[in-house]
């Protein structure tokens, strides 16, 4: 099933950000493939465009939504999915995918964007309405997408299933892949109180087609610490830790370091793309321990 | 059991609105209030981020304060509609107009214009420029006839301040604040790089008058009746050359 989810090559590859795109032009890095934001590229033409071109004549893409609102109550939007889908046949990315969360407030209240990913309670009705709007998603754009596992800071009351569960019935229910944010799970499970590798230990790795790796930040509050997905750091010994528990479950799986903010060198991303990448080395060609 | 459409509609309120409906809702661990701060938070500081990259010279003008109290009573005035914010804020200019704190200070609406025009410069739809080949072999009746369009990056300001001067000094200018004084500017991305020249009066009148799709001998008539002594074709030549100019739909060269 794997190979349906994603084309992308089981290596290494980073989030290609504003500051990074001159440089890995001119003197583009050994990797196979890059992640941009599909929504940065929601323009009629321009240097961005442009640029876009250039990346794509060396590397594969992945194309990463943030604003599709798949968690809404409302069904996608359909200019917002016309947009993706050109951008689809103009650059031919080897992966699509958005997350299990939504942005805009509902129509029925004025539809704004809060032009943030925010959190869904775990209930059946959050579960279908997802797996209605992924749906649509596949339709409009002809593939198969990923879904990223969510970053929590609060949890909602009512739940009817737990957090793991509620990740593998969207998946299920839908009928796509999971981009599997490892940094997501370990500060879900350090905010929201749950175990982490136990999270880990219950995602459908067949439908894994992507893993995320980012850092994130310790802020003070009330009675411990938060943690903060600021993607603003190296990754965390910790999260590295879940990521060779993730690659045990799921053998080689195209890995992506994500840094949004204080933005470093791009050799320091590097750097860290390197380490990920001597992890995959690391596995056996085609070992795939039982999860 | 509240609905998702419930939860969703008091989360956005509480974000927008400040209410706090939506923490009955969250898990009771005590925290729920902190927690659902860290989101008001993180989307402020989002949107606050769209629009600071988009107005550098309104956030200049006013100092950095400032400019967070205009955009948190501009997100709750006119939250965006669409599901990304790469358009999100051509409205900002005419809500300062209608600002009355910030009415002491009415050049700001024009540098909001302009910040504006260079944001969406730079994603604008490309177009093949017209070139000098264009109007070669052309009879002058011909070459009057012409109607050159500006390229869909082009915005023509004119502001009864100086709005050269103020995008280019907005540092010094916040602390001194603004004389009127007219001044006209052109903001077009003709190759990758967005451009903001100033305009003679003269070669203003040029292009507007162009840009409202007359020929180039009208254009050249309402150039010359602002100031005669203005030397038109080099103007002219100077933004053909430029990449300023292009075909008007349907008015494509023929092939020979």
């Amino acid at each position: 099933m794997k190979g349906t989810i994603t084309s992308l090559p089981p290596t290494a590859g980073f989030g290609l950000r504003h500051p990074h795109v001159l440089d890995v032009i001119s003197r583009p890095p050994a990797i196979d493939w890059v992640e941009v934001h599909t929504e940065n590229y929601m323009v009629p033409g321009g240097p961005r465009l442009r640029q876009l071109d250039a990346i794509r004549e060396r590397f594969d893409l992945s194309f990463h939504g943030v604003g599709l609102s798949l968690g809404s109550v409302d069904e996608p939007d359909r200019e917002h999915l016309t947009r993706i889908r050109d951008l689809v046949c103009r650059y031919r990315p080897a992966a699509l995918s958005d997350h299990i969360a939504w942005v805009r407030a509902p129509a029925q209240v004025g539809g704004a964007s809060l032009n943030d990913l925010l959190p869904l309670p775990c209930t059946e009705e959050a579960v279908d309405t997802l797996a209605r709007n992924i749906r649509i998603f596949q339709d409009a754009t002809g593939c198969q997408v990923m879904v990223e596992n969510p970053s929590m800071y609060a949890a909602f009351a009512g739940a009817e299933l737990d957090h793991a569960d509620f990740v593998s019935e969207t998946v299920r229910r839908a009928g796509c892949g999971l981009l599997l944010d490892v940094n997501n799970i370990h500060v879900s499970a350090h905010n929201l109180g749950f175990d982490a590798r136990d999270y880990l230990a219950r995602m459908p790795f067949d439908a894994v087609g992507e893993i995320h790796l980012a850092g994130h930040a310790e802020r003070a509050d009330a009675g411990g610490t938060l943690l903060i997905d600021d993607h603003g750091s190296r990754v965390r010994d910790s999260v590295w830790t879940l990521y060779d528990q993730a690659l045990a479950a799921t053998g080689a799986v195209p890995t992506l370091v994500e840094w949004d903010t204080e933005i470093p060198e791009l050799e320091v991303l590097l750097a860290e793309v390197r380490t990920a990448q001597s992890r995959l080395d690391a596995l056996r060609p085609g070992a795939r321990t039982a999860s | 059991m509240s609905t998702l459409l419930e939860i969703q509609s008091r989360f956005a309120a509480g974000v927008f609105q400040g209410s706090d409906g939506i923490l009955s809702d969250l898990a009771d661990d005590g925290r729920q209030a902190a927690r659902f701060e860290v989101y008001r938070n993180n989307t402020h500081a989002s949107i606050l981020e769209v629009l600071a990259d988009a107005f550098p010279t309104v956030q200049t003008l006013l100092g950095e304060s400032l400019f967070t109290r205009l955009v948190t009573a501009f997100i709750r005035h006119a939250p965006s509609r669409a599901n990304h914010l790469l358009d999100y804020g051509a409205e900002l200019p005419d809500f300062i107009a209608l600002s009355e704190p910030l009415a002491d200070r009415p050049w700001l609406v024009d540098a909001a214009r302009l910040d504006w025009a260079r944001n969406a410069a730079y994603g604008a739809a490309e177009a093949a420029p017209m070139g000098a080949d264009a109007l070669q072999g052309l009879t002058a009746e011909a070459l009057l006839a012409l109607r050159p369009a500006l390229v869909p990056s082009a915005t023509l300001l004119n502001s009864d301040w100086p709005i050269h001067t103020i995008w280019m000094n907005a540092d010094a200018l916040a602390e001194s604040g603004v004389a009127p004084r007219a001044e006209a500017v052109l903001t077009a991305r003709p190759a990758m790089q967005v451009e903001t020249i100033l305009l003679h009066p003269a070669e203003r009148a040029l292009l507007q008058t162009l840009q409202d799709g007359g020929t180039l001998g009208e254009a050249a008539v309402a150039a010359q009746q602002t100031d005669p002594a203005f030397d038109l074709m080099t103007a002219f030549a100077g933004h053909l050359s430029a990449g300023i100019f292009t075909h008007r739909k349907n008015e494509e060269p023929k092939e020979n």
